[in-house]
């Protein structure tokens, strides 16, 4: 455990949507460096615990802090400009931009020279090459696992303190899948600090330190990585008979 | 008869461009903020009527020009963060009511401020009538043209080569992760409303020479603009062009063919007609996303 502030810290936060509390009490950390799983079935809360820290929605009470600045209910702009990027749930891509437009939109709060974007944007490149031929295609007539991609690429752009994914695995052939979680992989050993949410066990077992899981909109428990990928044995055998 | 046709779809240009201007500003300000702004008309009145005013006074014709575009430009502005901005928890219908309540604000303004009477703007350049084919254009109509051609020209390069001009159309495909990006919704939304001013303040300074200004004329201005946007599918600029010339020749056509009163009610006609038929207009997207 490292004594230095940590790129994100939730504590206790509660919040609605509608008229119905969907977080009740959610508190975590991540560490500079780290790669962190949440993991739990349909409707724990998960994207709107995403969507809290990115301030799309913002929670009721409670405190988050990105690198020990509060920033609970501050607009998704701000976050923009503390670093903090979204690969949303279903990609959210900009379906009538070209690949290299999308991509270059993720720099947006960071106001940098067109020299430097190109060089980031071959990066991009460079992460995922089945893009670069469809580098000024429109992005919405990619396949979804392009447009994954995109997504990715596109929070890379911002060069995030912190990585958040919602689900980056979801509606992918499992050949795909492997090729993005592969890129994620070589992010994480690149110290990339990543958030991850991923309902396969086994997925995120392969790339995340450690796990929060969530239920009924709270966090009822951590898990290490091997006892991640042990639980995702037994989901895998149960499901199997 | 063919020539005579001919004259009045030349006629119809002329309108058709300042229409396609209009149109514009619908379409920025509805693709920025999903707004339709019925006082997009009023913008076009402001900069006729102020450069007409400016004119009459002694300034010179490009002179008054520029200064009645920021005219209007700033009042755009400030219908926004006025009126706008305020009420932007409000819903659709809510805000329609709010422009047409700016749209007959500003109307009023125009009243209050040149009175009833009828002012007039030099043509910006002198010389004797234009022949095309066989028919004949007013010198200003070149203006009225150029100016077309200058705004689509650079609405165009803005939204397609500047990185600004991407970021909109980005917060416009997906505006809540345009925002995670850091891409100012808000401010967008602003500036739509300026350039939309701008645009219409424009075509009101170059039509002023052609038909006089009035401080009322925004009204017809503001539904013809509003009736070639929805033509040309209310999200698409080069709709909003298309749109603008298509209803400007109809117009005219109907109004030397049949009568004069057909020249006002076929606008209606052809709205009924493109909702009912193809809501999606000439060059629009089939469904807008939420
Ligand atoms: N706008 C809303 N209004 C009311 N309730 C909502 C709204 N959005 C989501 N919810 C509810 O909040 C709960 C959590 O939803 P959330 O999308 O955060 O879950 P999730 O863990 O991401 O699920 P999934 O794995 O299916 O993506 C669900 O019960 C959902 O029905
Ligand atoms: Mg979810």
């Amino acid at each position: 455990m490292t004594t230095s502030v940590p790129v994100l810290e939730v504590e206790g936060i509660s919040t609605i949507r509608g008229r119905v509390q969907v977080l009740w009490d959610v508190s975590l950390t991540v560490q500079r460096g780290e790669t962190v799983a949440i993991v739990g079935p349909n409707g724990a809360g998960k994207t709107t615990l995403v969507g809290s820290i990115t301030g799309l929605v913002p929670p009721k009470s409670g405190r988050i802090r990105i690198n020990g600045t509060d920033v609970a209910g501050s607009p998704p702009e701000k976050l923009a400009s503390r670093r903090v990027a979204l690969v949303p749930e279903r990609r959210g891509i900009f379906a009538p931009l070209t690949v290299r437009e999308n991509l270059l939109m993720g720099a947006y709060a960071r106001r940098a020279k067109r020299a430097e974007l190109n060089a980031d944007l071959e990066d991009v490149f460079g992460l995922f090459p089945a893009l670069v031929r469809y580098r000024d295609a429109i992005a919405g007539s990619l396949s979804g696992g392009e447009q994954q991609m995109v997504a990715i690429g596109r929070a890379l752009m911002a060069k995030p303190e912190l990585l958040l994914l919602d689900e980056p695995s979801l509606g992918l052939a499992p050949k795909v899948r492997a090729e993005n979680f592969g890129a994620l992989a070589r992010l994480a050993e690149r110290g990339v600090t990543i958030l991850l949410v991923e309902q396969n066990l086994r997925l995120a077992a392969r790339i995340c330190g450690r796990a929060y899981l969530m239920q009924n909109g709270r966090i009822v428990g951590t898990e290490t990585s091997d006892e991640l990928a042990r639980s995702a044995r037994k989901v895998y055998l149960g499901a199997h008979g | 008869m063919i020539a005579q046709l001919w004259q009045y779809v030349l006629a119809g240009v002329v309108v058709g461009a300042i229409y396609a201007l209009i149109a514009a500003g619908f379409v920025l300000i509805y693709q920025v903020t999903g707004l339709i702004n019925f006082a997009q008309g009023e913008f076009a009145m402001i900069g006729a009527m102020t450069s007409s005013a400016l004119a009459t006074g002694g300034m010179p014709v490009l002179e008054a020009a520029a200064i009645a575009v920021l005219v209007a430009s700033v009042t755009g502005g400030l219908c926004y963060l006025l009126a706008i901005r305020p009420a932007r928890a409000a819903t659709g219908v809510t805000l329609i009511f709010i422009t047409l309540g700016l749209d007959v604000a500003l109307r009023g303004l125009g009243l209050f401020v040149w009175g009833t009477n009828p002012l007039s703007l030099p043509a910006f350049s002198g010389g004797a009538a234009i022949t095309v084919l066989g028919g004949a254009l007013p010198p200003q109509a070149m203006w009225v043209l150029l100016t077309d051609l200058l705004v689509f020209a650079a609405l165009y390069l803005f939204f397609r080569h500047t990185y600004a001009g991407t970021a909109v159309r980005a917060a416009v495909a997906n505006p809540p992760i345009a925002s995670t990006f850091g891409i100012p919704l808000r401010t967008f939304a602003f500036w739509s409303f300026v350039a939309a001013a701008a645009i219409g303040g424009l075509g009101g300074v170059v039509v002023a020479p052609i038909t006089s200004a009035t401080y009322d004329m925004g009204l017809t201005l503001g539904l013809a603009g509003f009736v070639a946007a929805v033509l040309g599918g209310l999200d698409s600029l080069p709709g909003a062009l298309v749109g603008g010339f298509v209803l400007g020749i109809v117009e005219k056509l109907a109004g030397g063919v049949l009568s004069t009163g057909w020249e006002q009610g076929v606008g209606f006609l052809i709205l009924v007609l493109v909702l009912v038929l193809r809501p999606q207009g000439l060059l629009g997207r089939a469904a807008r996303r939420a």
